[in-house]
C-alpha cells in the first residue's frame, strides 16, 4: 500500500488539474437559483434538463444591464475551479448577461478575432490626427446628444473649425450600413482633415451597430483618420479598436479633435514676442557693433584722415589765393608802369614844358618846314589853348 | 485636407512659418537684411495666425448626397434651431 493522501492534497491535486486542463470558457444555462448574501457576492446555479453547475461571482464583479432572476437563460463566462472547504468543483463567474446579449458578445469575440488576425487593428495602422484640423466631419444622428455635445466642446475650444455632419442612423436594423456609407461618403468629398463617429451613450443593444463588421471596416479603410465616439461603459467596441484613436464620449472626441484656441493664441503670442525680442536683439547687437566701429583706432583715424585732408585742403585753398592775389598784384603793377609810360611818351606832355605842336590845314604835323608855302596858315597848339598864325618866311 | 490644397495658407502652415522665422532668428547666423525679411516673415504669418484664431464664428454644415451622387453641403443653424429633440 502507498503511503496515502491527505484530503487537502487530493483536493489540490484535482484543482489543479481541473484549473489546467480547462481554461476560461462560456457557458450557456438557466439560472434555477440566485442568491446574494449581505457580502455582495452572488450565488447561483447553472441548469439545463440533464445537469447542473454550482456557480459564484465576487462582488468586485459587476452584473450591469439585467437583473437576474432564476428562470432566466444566461450566458456566463469564468473559470471552472474547487471549493477547497467542501470539495465541490464550482464555475467561478467573472461576465454574467442574458443569453440574446451573451449570444451578441460571442459574436463579439468571434469578430473580433478575425478582424484582429486580419490585422485591421494593427497599431501601425493607426494614422496620426492633424493638430490643426480645419473641418471635422461627424458622423451620427442629427437629432442625438452626441452631435449638440460636439457642437459645444467645438464652439468652446476651437469655434473657427468647420463642421459637417453626415446625419446617420446610430441604432436599428439600417443602422451599420448608413453609418458605413456616411464614413465612405467623407472620404470621397475629402474636405475633412478627422472623422468623428460614434454617438451617446446606450444600452448594448443601443451600441451593436459600433460592433458591426461592416462598420468597423469602414472605419478601418477610411483615409481620413477616425476618432470613435461611442459611449459605453464596460467593453470596448470593435470601432474603438479600429478607431486612430478612441475617445469615452463623443464631448471626449471634441475635445481630443482640437487644442484649446486659448493655448493655441497664448502659443502664437509666445512664438510672436520671440520674433520681436530677437529681432530687437539683433538690431541692439548691431547698434553695438556700429558704435564699437566707430570708436575703433581704424575709424578714429579715418576721421582724423579727413580732417587733415580738409585742413590740407585749406592750406591749398590759402595757398591758392595768394598766388592769384600775387599774380593779379603784380599784373596791377605791370599796368600801372605801362600806362606811366604811356604817359610820357604822348606827345601833348611835351607840350607842358613849353613845346608847340604844329599842323597844317589838313591836320598833319609839320616836322619840316621844307613841305610849307608862303602864306598858308598853320595851326599851333600850346599845353594851353592854341593859335593860327601865316607863314611869312621859310628857311630850308 | 487630403484632397483639394488650394485655398488660403491653413493655420497649420502659417504656424510653421512662425515658428521657422523663431528659429531662423534664434540661430542667429542671418545678415542683418535677410534677418529683417525673416522677421517680417515671422509677423505676416502671426498675423494670419491671430486671423484665423480669432474668427469665431462657428459654421455647421449638412453634407448631403443628391441623386446624381454630387455631395451638397447645407449650412444649419448651431445654436440649435433646425436640430428637433426627440
Amino acid at each position: 500500500m502507498e503511503h496515502p493522501l491527505s484530503v487537502s492534497d487530493v483536493t489540490q491535486a484535482v484543482k489543479q488539474t481541473l484549473e489546467m486542463q480547462f481554461p476560461p470558457m462560456w457557458i450557456v444555462g438557466e439560472l434555477t437559483s440566485f442568491s446574494q448574501p449581505s457580502s455582495g457576492h452572488r450565488y447561483f446555479t447553472l441548469s439545463d434538463p440533464q445537469s447542473q453547475l454550482r456557480c459564484v461571482m465576487w462582488r468586485s464583479r459587476p452584473i450591469t444591464g439585467f437583473r437576474p432572476t432564476a428562470g432566466m437563460a444566461v450566458l456566463a463566462q469564468g473559470q471552472l475551479t474547487v471549493y477547497e472547504r467542501r470539495g465541490e468543483y464550482q464555475f467561478n463567474v467573472s461576465q454574467l448577461f442574458p443569453a440574446g446579449v451573451g449570444q451578441q458578445l460571442i459574436a463579439y469575440e468571434k469578430l473580433k478575432k478575425k478582424l484582429s488576425e486580419e490585422g485591421l487593428f494593427d497599431e501601425d495602422r493607426k494614422r496620426p490626427l492633424p493638430k490643426y484640423p480645419r473641418a471635422i466631419g461627424v458622423v451620427t444622428s442629427q437629432t442625438g446628444a452626441a452631435f449638440r455635445d460636439i457642437l459645444d466642446v467645438l464652439k468652446r475650444r476651437f469655434p473657427s473649425v468647420r463642421i459637417v455632419l453626415r446625419p446617420a442612423q446610430v441604432q436599428g436594423l439600417d443602422a451599420p450600413e448608413d453609418i458605413a456609407q456616411g464614413i465612405a461618403d467623407f472620404n470621397d468629398f475629402g474636405k475633412v482633415d478627422v472623422l468623428i463617429v460614434g454617438r451617446g451613450g446606450g444600452s448594448a443593444e443601443d451600441l451593436a451597430a459600433f460592433n458591426d463588421e461592416e462598420v468597423v471596416r469602414a472605419i478601418a479603410d477610411s483615409e481620413i483618420p477616425v476618432i470613435s465616439a461611442v459611449g459605453h461603459e464596460i467593453d470596448m467596441s470593435l470601432s474603438d479598436i479600429a478607431a486612430d484613436v478612441r475617445a469615452p464620449t463623443p464631448s471626449a472626441a471634441a475635445e481630443i479633435a482640437v487644442r484649446d484656441v486659448l493655448e493655441v493664441r497664448e502659443q502664437v503670442g509666445r512664438l510672436t514676442l520671440r520674433t520681436r525680442e530677437f529681432m530687437q536683439q539683433l538690431l541692439d547687437e548691431n547698434e553695438d557693433q556700429l558704435k564699437a566701429y566707430e570708436s575703433s583706432y581704424g575709424m578714429r583715424r579715418l576721421s582724423d584722415l579727413i580732417f587733415q585732408n580738409a585742413q590740407h585742403v585749406d592750406e591749398l585753398n590759402r595757398d591758392l589765393y595768394a598766388l592769384l592775389r600775387r599774380l593779379f598784384e603784380s599784373r596791377l603793377a605791370d599796368y600801372h608802369r605801362m600806362t606811366g609810360k604811356l604817359g610820357s611818351l604822348s606827345p601833348l606832355s611835351v607840350l607842358d614844358r613849353g613845346f608847340g605842336l604844329v599842323q597844317r590845314e589838313d591836320g598833319s604835323v609839320v616836322s619840316d618846314a621844307g613841305i610849307l608855302t608862303p602864306r598858308e596858315h598853320l595851326h599851333i597848339r600850346f599845353a594851353k589853348g592854341e593859335a593860327t598864325c601865316r607863314v611869312e618866311k621859310i628857311k630850308r | 485636407m487630403p484632397k483639394n490644397k488650394t485655398e488660403e495658407p491653413t493655420f497649420e502652415t502659417a504656424l510653421k512659418q512662425l515658428e521657422t522665422a523663431v528659429d531662423r532668428l534664434e540661430e542667429g547666423a542671418l545678415p542683418l537684411s535677410e534677418a529683417l525679411k525673416v522677421f517680417e516673415e515671422g509677423l505676416k504669418a502671426s498675423n494670419q495666425c491671430r486671423s484665423l484664431l480669432e474668427d469665431a464664428r462657428q459654421r455647421v454644415d449638412v453634407l448631403i448626397r443628391n441623386s446624381d451622387g454630387e455631395f451638397e453641403l447645407v449650412s444649419i443653424d448651431s445654436n440649435g434651431e433646425g436640430f428637433a429633440d426627440k
